[in-house]
Order: C-alpha cells, then sequence, then structure tokens
C-alpha cells in the first residue's frame, strides 16, 4: 500500500516537476530500492557477520553468537523462507566464503572450513585450515577473512588486543592464507577492522575504525608489505615468517602528524582510499559489497560500504591516482534494521545486508537482523563518479543534466578538512579550508568539470551539488560527495 | 532427562545415617556455620542452590533448583515422591533437609526441573554443619549479612568505658577519666555505647574463646581510628582520622581464653567500627558492630544464555574458564561435559549437568572467560597431551601461560559423528603422526567419560594420561590427587608408567606406533 502510494506521489511529482519544481515530488531511495526484512523464525538469533550463497541456490549466514544458518528461496517471500541450522558453535565468525566444495569461516583464532557430507544441510566436518595467529581472550581480536583472490589466498585482517596493542601473534596484521593452508604475513597497521573484501579487480580492502592513528573510519586497500597506519603490532616484524615476508620494520609515524607528512618518510604507509568523515557518513566502517554486472542499478563495480552505527549503506567510487587508490564516499541507502556488518551481492542484483547492535549500539533499532536490497529498476539522479583532476573534480552524473544549473557556480560549494595522525584516539577535524570553484563547465550531457583553485593534498574534498538538476528537473539524490585526495593528478599538458 | 536410580544412589552415598535429628540450638552455633558454609562449597551445593541474590548459582538456573533465600526454613513445600511422581506437602525441616541430601530422588521439590544429583557422600557431623549453615540463611534465623559475615560472636566478660575529646589520634585512655563505663550481655563492640555521636573514644575489653591453637587474623574497621590488643600485643593498628578503612593483624594462640582490648575514638563525622576475627575451624566471627564488606572479585557470573542440551551434542567454542582462548566446550545430553582446548589438544575440564551459559559472551561486547556451568568440575592438566621425549625422563612441556600452545601438535578441527553428532577431534604429532580423539559419554546417575585415542602413523611417542599431586593406584584404576578424578585403562596391557617429575606425579603411556595404535581411558568421578 505504502509502494503504491509513494509511486503514485513521485509519478505525480514528475508531471508537476515539469512545470514548477516541487519540494514534495523530491525523490526518495525507497523509489529506487526496496529494503525487505528476512524475519528469523522465533528463537533464533543470528547476529550476522557473514553473508554467502550455496550452489545449492541456499544461502547461508553466520552469526556473533557462532551459528550459520541455511536459507532456503532466499528469494522469495521473506517469511515463507525455511531456516536449517548448518552449524553452531562457532567461535564469533566474521565471514563466510563458499569455494571449492567447502564453506569457509573465519573464526576468531582460525579459518575453517566446513561440510555437509551426508546433505541434510548441516556441517559435518570442521576442518581447520590455519590457525597461525593468536588469541588472548580479548574480545576485541576479531578476525575477518575474504573469499579467495584471483590467487588463491584468503586475506584476514586481525584486530589489536583491546584495539589498542599487539599482545599475541599477528594482531593488527593482515595475513593471506594460501589454498596450501600456509600463513603469509601480508601487512601491518591495521587497528580495529569492521570488514574485508575483494574488489571487481580481486584486490583487498578493508574498513578501519576511528580510533588510534584512524581520525575518522575509512577504507584502506591491501596489498603485501603495506603498513596500514597503526604501529601498535610492529613487534611481529621479528617473526621468522614476517622477516621472510614483509621485510624490515618501517620507520614509526610520528604521532601529531598529517597522513600526508609522514608518507614520505614511510614509504610502506598506505592511506585510506576513502574516508566516511566521522558522524557525517557513519561511526564504524564495515563489510561490503559490489555490483559486477549492472543488475542492482548504475554503480557497476562502485563498492556499497556498510556502516554498523549509522545502519546504512554508503557508496564509494574508486580511482587510482599516480598509483594509489582514492575516490569518493556518497550516502546510499539507509533504513536497515540493525548495525550492518556484512553484506552480500547476488550476481541477479540482490544485496544482502546482516548485522547487530550488539556491544556498540545502531541506529536502526534491532537487536540484529538481515535484510534484502532489491533494485526497483529506475535509476536515481546521482553523482555516478566524481574523478579528481590537476586542477578540479569531474563529475558524470547518472543522468543527463540541464545544462542552466549544471553550469552555474552558485550550484556548487566545497570544503575540505582532514584528521591529525596520532596515537590518541580520533580526532578532531583539522585544517578546515575553503577550496573555491572558479570554473564549472559540461563537458558532455552527463559530465560537469569543476574546476577549484586550489586543491589540499591529503583533505577530505566536501562537495556540495545541491543546485544541480537533471535534464527531467531532479535534484540530486544524494548531493554531497567526498573525495579523499591522497594524490592530486598530474598536469595535463594542455 | 537423566533418571537415577535408587539402587545407583546408594551406591555412591553408602549406607548413610538416615532421618537424622539434631538438636535445634546447635544451629546457633556460629562454628558449626562456618563449618557448614565451607562444606556447602565443598560438596558443590552452591553450584545449583542460590543464597546470594547478588550471586546467581549458574546450574541450577537450568535444573531450577530451590533457592535457599527468604523465609523457607520450617515452611511448607510441594514434592513430588520420587520423581514425577505424585504431590505431596512437606515441612523444611532438618529431617527433610537431611533426607534430601541422603536420598534425593525420594522428595522432589515440585519447581525443580530435574532431581538434585547425587552430591558426595555427607557423613553427620557434615550434615550437622549444612543444616546449621542452611536454616542460617532462612529469614528469621539469619546470621548471614550482606557483607557476607558468616556469624555473630561475642566477647566474653564484655566492658567498655567511654572518653569525651577531641583527638586527631588515639589518646593514652589509662591517663583518661571515662564519663560512662559499663557491660552489654551483647558481647559486641558498639561505638553507640558511648551515647555521644562525635569528640568521643571508647575502649572495649573482655575474653575471646579459642577452641584450637594457631594463627588468628583480626580485621579491624573503623571511622575514625582503632587498635586492638590481644593479650596485651598489638595485632592491629588502624588509627588516625579518616574514613571506614580496614586493617589485618594475626596472632598465634593458645586453646582457652584470650583478653581483647579494643580502642577506638571518633572525631567527627560517621563513627563505624568493624571487627572480625578468623582462624582454626572460624570465618569471620563478628566482634563488633558492623561489618567489612569483602571486595567482589569481578562482576557478578552472567547467567541468562544456558545453552541447554536435548537430544544432540552441542558445542560452544569460546573464552571458557580454565582453558586456553581456543576453548571447546562439547555438551552431551548424558549430563556430562568437557571442555576441549585446541591449543594444547587436551581435555581441559570435565563437568557434570548444566553446560555453559553464553550470557558473558552474548551480552554487550561479550569480554571475559565464562566458567562452566554445572558441578563437579574436574580441572585436568593443562599440558598437551602427546609429546616426542627424548628419554623416559624428560620434562614434560608445561603449558605455562594461558596461550601457551602444544609443542609439535597442530590441531586439525572435528568432524560430528553419529545421531548425537558427537565430535571427534583431529590433531597431528609432528608430521608422522595423526590422532583421532573422541570422548564417549557413559550415561548414569554419575556419568563418566571414555576417551579412545586412535593414533596412526608411525614413530614413538609418549602420552601424558593424568598429572596430579598424588597419583594412587586402586582397584586397577588411577586417583588423581586433589582432584575428583579416576582414571583407567581398560584394554591397556602394559601398565602406564607412574612418574615423578618436576615436582608432580605423571601418568605416561608410551606408544611405539606402526601403522595405528589406539588407547580407551576412562575418566570417573571418584567422590
Amino acid at each position: 500500500m505504502m509502494n503504491q502510494l509513494t509511486r503514485f506521489a513521485l509519478l505525480a511529482g514528475f508531471a508537476i516537476g515539469q512545470a514548477a519544481s516541487s519540494r514534495a515530488a523530491d525523490p526518495v531511495e525507497s523509489d529506487y530500492y526496496q529494503i525487505d526484512a528476512i524475519p528469523m523464525p522465533d528463537g533464533v538469533v543470528v547476529e550476522t557477520s557473514g553473508i554467502e550463497m550455496l550452489p545449492s541456490g541456499k544461502l547461508a549466514i553466520c552469526g556473533r553468537r557462532g551459528n550459520v544458518y541455511v536459507l532456503s528461496d532466499p528469494f522469495g517471500p521473506p517469511d515463507r523462507i525455511q531456516w536449517t541450522l548448518y552449524a553452531e558453535g562457532l567461535h564469533e565468525p566474521l565471514n563466510l566464503a563458499f569455494t571449492d566444495g567447502w564453506l569457509y569461516c573465519t573464526q576468531r583464532g582460525e579459518l575453517t572450513r566446513m561440510k555437509d557430507l551426508d546433505g541434510d544441510d548441516r556441517a559435518d566436518v570442521f576442518e581447520t585450515v590455519n590457525d597461525g595467529w593468536g588469541i588472548t581472550g580479548d574480545y576485541h581480536e576479531y578476525a575477518f577473512g575474504t573469499r579467495p583472490d584471483p590467487n588463491g589466498d584468503m586475506w584476514i585482517v586481525l584486530c589489536l588486543t583491546g584495539s589498542f596493542s599487539s599482545q599475541i601473534d599477528y594482531r593488527g596484521w593482515c595475513v593471506r592464507v594460501s589454498k596450501e593452508g600456509e600463513l603469509i604475513p601480508t601487512s601491518s597497521g591495521i587497528r580495529s577492522p569492521g570488514g574485508i573484501g575483494l574488489n571487481h579487480l580481486g584486490e583487498a580492502f578493508f574498513a578501519d575504525n576511528q580510533g588510534p592513528w584512524n581520525g575518522s573510519s575509512s577504507l584502506k586497500p591491501l596489498s603485501h608489505r603495506s603498513f596500514q597506519g597503526h604501529p601498535g603490532g610492529f613487534r611481529w616484524y621479528d617473526t621468522a615468517a614476517a622477516k621472510a615476508s614483509m621485510g624490515k620494520r618501517p620507520t614509526e609515524p610520528k604521532t601529531n602528524s598529517r597522513w600526508v607528512a609522514e608518507r614520505p618518510k614511510i614509504p610502506e604507509l598506505v592511506p585510506s582510499a576513502i574516508v566516511f568523515p566521522h558522524g557525517i557518513l557513519g561511526n564504524s566502517t564495515s563489510g561490503f559489497a559490489y555490483d559486477s554486472n549492472g543488475k542492482f542499478g548504475p554503480y557497476k563495480n562502485q563498492l556499497l560500504v556498510c556502516d554498523q552505527t549509522f545502519s546504512v549503506v554508503n557508496r564509494a567510487f574508486l580511482e587510482k591516482v599516480n598509483g594509489v587508490y582514492q575516490g569518493a564516499a556518497f550516502s546510499f541507502l539507509k533504513g536497515f534494521g540493525s548495525g550492518n556488518i556484512s553484506a552480500y551481492m547476488h550476481p541477479n542484483g540482490t544485496l544482502f545486508v546482516g548485522g547487530t547492535d550488539r556491544g556498540w549500539g545502531a541506529r536502526g533499532g534491532k537487536r540484529f537482523a538481515l535484510d534484502r536490497v532489491t533494485w526497483k529498476g529506475g535509476v536515481p539522479f546521482e553523482i555516478h563518479e566524481m574523478r579528481a583532476k590537476p586542477d578540479g573534480f569531474e563529475l558524470t552524473f547518472t543522468h543527463e543534466v540541464e545544462a542552466v544549473s549544471a553550469a552555474n557556480l552558485g550550484s556548487y560549494s566545497m570544503s575540505a578538512y582532514t584528521y591529525i595522525y596520532r596515537s590518541d584516539y580520533g580526532s578532531p577535524v583539522v585544517d578546515k579550508m575553503a577550496p573555491k570553484i572558479t570554473g564549472v563547465e559540461v563537458t558532455s550531457p552527463k559530465t560537469v568539470r569543476l574546476t577549484v583553485d586550489s586543491l589540499i593534498h591529503g583533505h577530505v574534498h566536501e562537495l556540495h551539488a545541491k543546485g544541480v538538476r537533471s535534464a527531467k528537473g531532479l535534484p540530486i539524490l544524494h548531493p554531497v560527495g567526498y573525495y579523499t585526495l591522497n594524490e592530486i593528478p598530474p598536469g595535463e599538458l594542455n | 532427562m537423566q533418571r537415577i536410580k535408587r539402587g545407583q544412589l546408594l551406591c555412591v552415598i553408602g549406607l548413610a545415617a538416615v532421618g537424622l535429628l539434631l538438636p535445634a540450638q546447635a544451629a546457633d552455633d556460629a562454628k558449626l556455620i562456618a563449618q557448614g558454609k565451607a562444606l556447602f562449597q565443598a560438596k558443590i551445593c552452591f553450584t545449583c542452590h542460590q543464597v546470594d541474590e547478588n550471586v546467581p548459582a549458574p546450574a541450577g538456573i537450568a535444573m531450577k533448583a530451590p533457592k535457599f533465600m527468604g523465609g523457607f526454613w520450617g515452611k511448607k513445600r510441594t514434592v513430588t515422591l520420587g520423581y514425577g511422581g505424585p504431590e505431596a506437602t512437606v515441612t523444611f525441616d532438618e529431617a527433610y533437609f537431611a533426607e534430601s541430601i541422603l536420598k534425593p530422588m525420594d522428595k522432589v521439590s515440585k519447581e525443580a526441573a530435574a532431581p538434585m544429583p547425587p552430591p558426595p557422600a555427607v557423613n553427620d557431623e557434615e550434615m550437622k554443619a549444612l543444616i546449621a549453615y542452611v536454616r542460617s540463611l532462612s529469614e528469621g534465623g539469619s546470621t548471614e549479612d550482606p557483607a557476607g559475615l558468616i556469624a555473630k560472636g561475642k566477647i566474653n566478660n564484655f566492658t567498655f568505658a567511654a572518653y569525651k575529646g577531641s583527638w586527631d589520634k588515639l589518646p593514652d585512655f589509662s591517663k583518661l577519666k571515662p564519663f560512662k563505663k559499663g557491660n552489654a550481655k551483647s558481647g559486641t563492640a558498639d561505638p553507640g555505647l558511648a551515647g555521644v555521636g562525635e569528640n568521643f573514644g571508647v575502649v572495649f575489653e573482655g575474653d575471646i574463646e579459642i577452641a584450637k591453637k594457631g594463627d588468628y587474623t583480626f580485621n579491624l574497621g573503623s571511622d575514625d581510628g582503632s587498635r586492638l590488643y590481644i593479650n596485651g600485643k598489638l595485632v592491629v593498628d588502624n588509627d588516625g582520622v579518616h574514613s571506614m578503612r580496614a586493617k589485618k593483624g594475626k596472632i598465634g594462640l593458645e586453646p582457652g581464653a584470650a583478653k581483647l582490648k579494643l580502642e577506638y575514638f571518633e572525631k567527627g563525622g560517621e563513627e563505624r567500627l568493624a571487627l572480625d576475627m578468623s582462624g582454626p575451624g572460624i570465618k569471620r566471627l563478628q566482634l563488633a558492630k558492623q561489618t567489612i564488606k569483602p571486595q567482589r572479585k569481578g562482576p557478578a557470573f552472567p547467567t541468562g544464555n544456558p545453552i541447554e542440551i536435548t537430544k544432540e551434542v552441542r558445542i560452544y567454542r569460546n573464552f571458557i574458564e580454565g582453558a586456553s582462548p581456543r576453548g571447546i566446550g562439547v555438551g552431551y545430553p548424558e549430563k556430562v561435559n568437557l571442555c576441549f582446548d585446541a591449543n594444547t589438544m587436551q581435555i581441559a575440564m570435565l563437568w557434570h549437568g548444566a553446560f555453559m551459559d553464553a550470557a558473558r559472551h552474548w551480552n554487550g561486547r561479550g569480554q571475559g572467560f565464562q566458567r562452566p556451568s554445572g558441578h563437579y568440575l574436574i580441572r585436568l592438566t593443562r599440558d598437551q597431551p602427546f609429546a616426542q621425549l627424548d628419554s623416559s625422563d624428560a620434562v614434560w612441556p608445561k603449558a605455562e601461560g594461558r596461550d601457551t600452545r602444544a609443542k609439535g601438535l597442530k590441531f586439525r578441527g572435528y568432524s560430528l559423528v553419529g545421531e548425537q553428532r558427537r565430535p571427534i577431534f583431529g590433531y597431528k604429532i609432528g608430521d608422522s603422526l595423526q590422532v583421532a580423539d573422541y570422548a564417549e559419554p557413559n550415561a548414569g546417575a554419575l556419568p563418566s567419560i571414555t576417551r579412545r585415542l586412535r593414533i596412526r602413523g608411525n614413530g614413538e611417542v609418549w602420552y601424558l594420561a593424568a598429572a596430579g599431586d598424588s597419583i594412587t593406584e586402586q582397584n586397577g584404576g588411577y586417583n588423581i590427587g586433589g582432584t575428583m578424578l579416576r582414571v583407567s585403562f581398560p584394554e591397556l596391557e602394559a601398565k602406564p608408567v607412574v612418574r615423578e617429575n618436576s615436582g608432580r606425579k605423571e601418568l605416561l603411556i608410551k606408544f611405539n606406533v606402526d601403522g595405528q595404535a589406539t588407547l580407551k581411558q576412562q575418566y570417573e568421578w571418584n567422590l
């Protein structure tokens, strides 16, 4: 009923919008995406922390209480889905990945693979693939893992002890577990991950949360031998495995500094690709998924990144400049049931998102939840891509723009800021600047080129494009972009 | 639901006296209450029967065991005659209490979800003490107070002298003239006897009765200053102006009467005086008006998410108190549970009854180690079960910290087998040997565990079957000193080796594995 009303209002709005812009007609997220809560059967509690499709067409989900359920007909009516307990008693598993006939799962203390031998949807074998990292009993020592990368390796990020220090091997590190089950120390500098995953190229990214050496939560690219910012786990450079894999320990960063100031001194230091400004886009970045074939709308291969506290999914456009990942974050979808931790995108364009508010709280209101998102088919008017240029930004929209508003300098405004890079917890917003947009040019029906008087190396550039209208007169659904400018593209010859 | 046959029960308990009645006045005896309180712990009553609203009895929650709180002594209660049998009304008195311990299946509290498992044998003396303690918990006759004191004591030949004055330290009372003198039958050192609120001092004197020779500890708390002399010797000096502050002192005493002198002064503000004594056979006997609140060790035991077991085994991998962070709890429908430690490959603990309560881990951020629910908890050696020793007297590799991982062993996971989905744990010893480690529960009034080990491969390896303060061979099995554990090896031809090594006794078995070797080890409760 509500949907029909909304649709009606929307259609009416289109009609009116042609003549005169009307606030009531402005589209909303639910015009384009539908969130269905999948109710859990009585007595079933899954504090959803991992989601994966099984070859049988059933959906597997795991939760922080250590259980794994298999859901039949996961695309059917939510209240008719059948839930079967596949496994229980796992130690706070935070991901699931199906490969080579096994369901893999990262528990606190090990990478495990499970198999149902007799076809009753209940796991009978639990094999320890690798348990080469330590746990002390500290609740913060979480472990998040990925599906296998193109090389067959699974990437696992290990939260620090108490999220501050590293009391046992490889806390605060990323390790890979190879196909053969070998552990490879891969990156240092991890603080408190909220999720990890691979992009469409099979590259690993993880979400680190605001805290020491992290002024705001962010998405960080992982690579072999990288240092991700928190030096708390440097002692493990002295292990034989790390010596072989990582080489020498990096220079320690100086506290009360800036990322841009430390990067030249510490070649291994990799900056956050996308900062999700704390308190604005979220408070606790977590898992992500992406649509690989356009069945979920116009955002093919962009990362849809969860936030646990805000119970939202944000959207991240990434590009590489001077070999460094960076890009823009936008709001995408709100209205999830609980604190989102895990996201899974099915090739048919269905997004599953689940989570819990336990321990840290979330706006969604439910203690735990599993939600299903489907695209309704319409394309919202959005900034599809925001690319850095030597002297500004290039915006590509999802629809053709209305030339007058798009070419109007007054349709845009920009601010820039950053965070202190320090050993203390979090950071206020600092070094606030107001880059001036000095030029705007509509370079193609969907593209606008902004010229900015001064780009600030390392700053988040917050762009408001509230005045821009689509050719059909629609405002931008989420008109604010947050671009993390790690690198300014080199100047073009002309 | 586990049903206990009467025959089995009697075997366990022995034919102890039945229908024992005690003189009511015995229940007032503070020493008996103290003994009873200790027995309440030793006989593991406390795991099910809650006596303090701040300290839940985790196993009792699942079992719905009667709580010994509020007014219950002398009250009527409904029981069933035999578990699930016809209802009857009984009075909660000494006879009923004793009968309940000796024959728990005969009259089962109607509210309970299961009959009480047989506790360790209780003799007549112990029964008296338990009755005295439990009776003291009932409102009306209670000598327990929230501070955890167990009994009120008395200063004999008690006199006091009160002085007026404003001091910052205890004065020399011998040079002052009291404004009030008197005695009190209560024998309790109470500053209120002075009848004034501030700027006063009191000297209390009398005797305390010492039954056994030994060291006695006096715990003296006051606001403001105080000082305690026993037989003329200064035992605790808690002088000065301060808020409630406790200090302890110790003195060796002979049987008979010991002279007590307690000096106290109050300048301004609150006036408080607390004194208790502990020693052979007595624990925190209260001698003054107030009590000293014991310091709580950590937060109360969290409950509310019991993992209940019906037909199948349940697994709980988490931080389990008594094991490393890689503990794997296994609860069997036979009402026996174990914790396998995937750091050491050892069975770290065995216990009966309720399995685990996940409340600590499923609420809030889930920090900390949760202790097993249930009762008859046996902590086994934490050291790894297998090792390749250079010689028969080589030191066994020790689990030194909580995080210690077994040397040369590698955890491989587990399979769930059979209708009950019991786990078989797998691990490797070096590169040449593989172990399948399968625990099989044996149902009964006192369920036990049979551990079946199968080692495949080739090579020599030692197995540590048990370790403890002492290992006593008895009737073909071995009692492990300091625990309730008895182990035996039903199919083993050669005798295991009992050796003394690094200050403990070890029970070892050597394997020369050529293809395959097996071992069956029985773990029984020796109660």
